[in-house]
């Protein structure tokens, strides 16, 4: 009798544990939210480029727009992405490749606004290695000449199918080598620096500071395959999931207006936005001047979403191109 | 009788209305994060049965065996010496203490900037992880051995090594076995964590890398995958050890009755 009731019991435990998972609704404190005003939770990755969202909080940006931006930062993109969807976030910072790579598996996103990228192309310096905060480096005294020499050679990404091994392997193409011959690697920046100089690694993908740290070792910069890839305009982008577009318009609106305005000053007042970053990241101001200037675009344009998609697909990274209309950039309406 | 076999519909029919409710509670789903368990099935069928069995299942498989066995001979061997020998046990026990309370998972940042990151590295990651609960179940297992039992085995002048075949280690056999069965769970998961650096090849990278790119039906695969090793993996300890510790399960179910 006593057994009966229980078996009965677990039975309905775990359908009930099942069915919580299935359709996951949003929560209901979206539906409070419908003027203008509210809290809207972002997720930052812990870059110096948030530096631009920090001075949009302490200057008051969002606040003119009555609205208060709470920050977490998340382990990594993906991690952002899964929590926006699923209302947890109301909006992550996500590079257009991982966002992109969401998109391709139905997770359906919405644009809000850049969060960083590349100066237009006429204001980009000659040296590509100061506007790239990456950078694809070869142990110092390395033969490789090419990134086309990296062929059946271990690269390190920090990780896989991400957007350093695709700006990568873009690179590696282009100089016309097979990019699926190379043996890619996954390390953290640190692990990836100390492989370069015991030489366990033929080349690491670094980011920003890592790249400065790079440098002043005697590594050498084969490539700087983030500025060859996107060439100009966005690439981090502060992504938000469609259903909480749709709920919360105004506020993402002012988001969007914000953001711009903090962005427009950063790019105006580098001193102080690399001061900003730096306090952020823990990293010495110093270092981060050394390496590549960030830029932070005040708007996001279609067709450098659509380049992004077609070298994905041409690369192999993507089945397919994922279908995008200009509905894609959350325009205010 | 019927008691037994009431336990073992419980046993059997729990998992499998579980899986029942998912499948049903699933079928229609359009989450993205949790699809159908039908697409998931068949997602896990395309990956592990059989294309990626030889290189990603059974590298993962023999990493876990080869650092689970290392991690047990060690671990014995280094409980033996530490809890026989007092000046053993006064050197290493404060190092013990400190090495196990670190979680091992941290380590392997470590252990990529000693030795690289090939195979090797986690050997040496799921052995050193693995180890710990072995080693101080063995310590604890010796110690506790009756003094009656060493009185006896001096009386009848046992030489060292039979001593220590003889009566410690079957005496301290229970013991070790519960260790080594909680070392067999930590070396699981030091499998998995240490496969998320270096190169992207076994169960654990397949099941991190379809996480990071939205395969989220690739992830439920490689989840389940995990869980059924996870599973099989202590049936068969728990076998082994109902054979090796026979004398012992008898003799308790001679006490309890």
């Amino acid at each position: 009798m006593g057994k009966k009731n229980l078996t009965v019991a677990l039975a309905t435990v775990a359908v009930l544990a099942l069915s919580a998972c299935g359709g996951s609704d949003a929560g209901s404190s979206e539906a409070e939210a419908a003027g203008g005003t509210g809290t809207l939770k972002v997720g930052t990755i812990g870059i110096g480029s948030d530096a631009a969202i920090k001075m949009a909080i302490d200057k008051g940006y969002f606040k003119d727009e009555g609205l208060n931006v709470e920050t977490s930062v998340v382990a990594n993109p993906p991690a952002g992405v899964a929590a926006a969807q699923s209302g947890q976030l109301d909006l992550t910072y996500s590079p257009s490749i991982p966002m992109l790579n969401a998109m391709s598996q139905n997770v359906p996103l919405k644009i809000v606004a850049a969060a960083d990228g590349y100066a237009p192309k006429d204001q980009q310096p000659e040296d590509l290695a100061q506007v790239d905060d990456t950078g694809l480096f070869v142990p110092k005294g390395s033969s490789i000449t090419s990134p086309k020499d990296l062929e059946g050679k271990s690269v390190s990404v920090p990780a896989r199918k991400a957007q350093m091994e695709v700006t990568v392997a873009k690179a590696v193409k282009d100089a016309g080598g097979d990019p699926a011959k190379i043996n890619w690697m996954v390390l953290d920046p640190a692990s990836a620096l100390q492989s370069l100089d015991s030489k366990r690694v033929d080349a690491a993908a670094l980011v920003a500071p890592f790249t400065s740290q790079a440098e002043s070792k005697g590594h050498g910069r084969l490539a700087s395959p983030g500025v060859e890839f996107f060439q100009e305009g966005a690439v981090g982008l502060w992504v938000a999931g469609a259903k909480t577009v749709e709920e919360k318009k105004d506020q993402m609106a002012g988001f969007a207006r914000a953001i711009n305005k903090a962005n427009d000053y950063a790019n105006k007042n580098l001193e102080e936005a690399q001061k900003a970053g730096a306090q952020l990241t823990g990293v010495p101001l110093e270092t981060l001047q050394k390496g590549a200037e960030t830029y932070w675009p005040t708007e996001v344009k279609l067709e450098e979403i659509h380049r992004v998609n077609k070298q994905l697909a041409e690369l192999g990274f993507l089945a397919k191109e994922v279908p995008l209309d200009q509905d894609l950039i959350f325009n205010g309406q | 009788m019927n008691r037994k076999l009431t336990n073992w519909a419980l046993g059997v029919g729990t998992p499998f209305l579980l899986v029942a409710a998912w499948w049903m509670f699933s079928e229609n789903s359009t989450n993205t994060f949790f699809p159908p368990l039908g697409m998931i099935l068949e997602r896990f069928q395309a990956l592990w049965l059989f294309e990626h069995f030889e290189s990603d299942v059974m590298l993962s498989l023999r990493n876990l065996v080869v650092g689970y066995a290392l991690a047990t001979v060690i671990g014995v061997g280094l409980g033996f010496v530490t809890a026989l020998m007092p000046v053993a046990r006064w050197a290493l026990d404060p190092l013990i203490h400190f090495l196990r309370g670190i979680p091992p998972v941290a380590l392997v940042p470590i252990f990529i900037s000693l030795i690289g990151f090939g195979i090797e590295m986690r050997l040496v990651s799921i052995t050193l992880a693995a180890m710990f609960p072995t080693l101080i179940a063995t310590v604890d297992g010796i110690r506790s051995v009756d003094s009656t039992l060493k009185d006896v085995s001096s009386v009848y002048r046992l030489t060292r090594a039979e001593k220590l075949a003889q009566v410690y280690l079957p005496a301290a056999g229970p013991q070790i076995a519960s260790g080594m069965q909680v070392s067999l769970q930590v070396a699981f998961v030091v499998m998995i964590a240490s496969e998320m650096l270096g190169s992207s090849q076994g169960i654990g990278a397949m099941t991190l890398l379809a996480q990071q790119s939205f395969m989220t039906s690739d992830m439920w695969a490689g989840i389940l995958l995990l869980g059924v090793i996870g599973f099989g993996a202590n049936l068969v300890f728990e076998v082994i050890k109902n054979k090796v510790l026979a004398w012992y399960v008898g003799s308790k179910r001679l006490a309890r009755s």
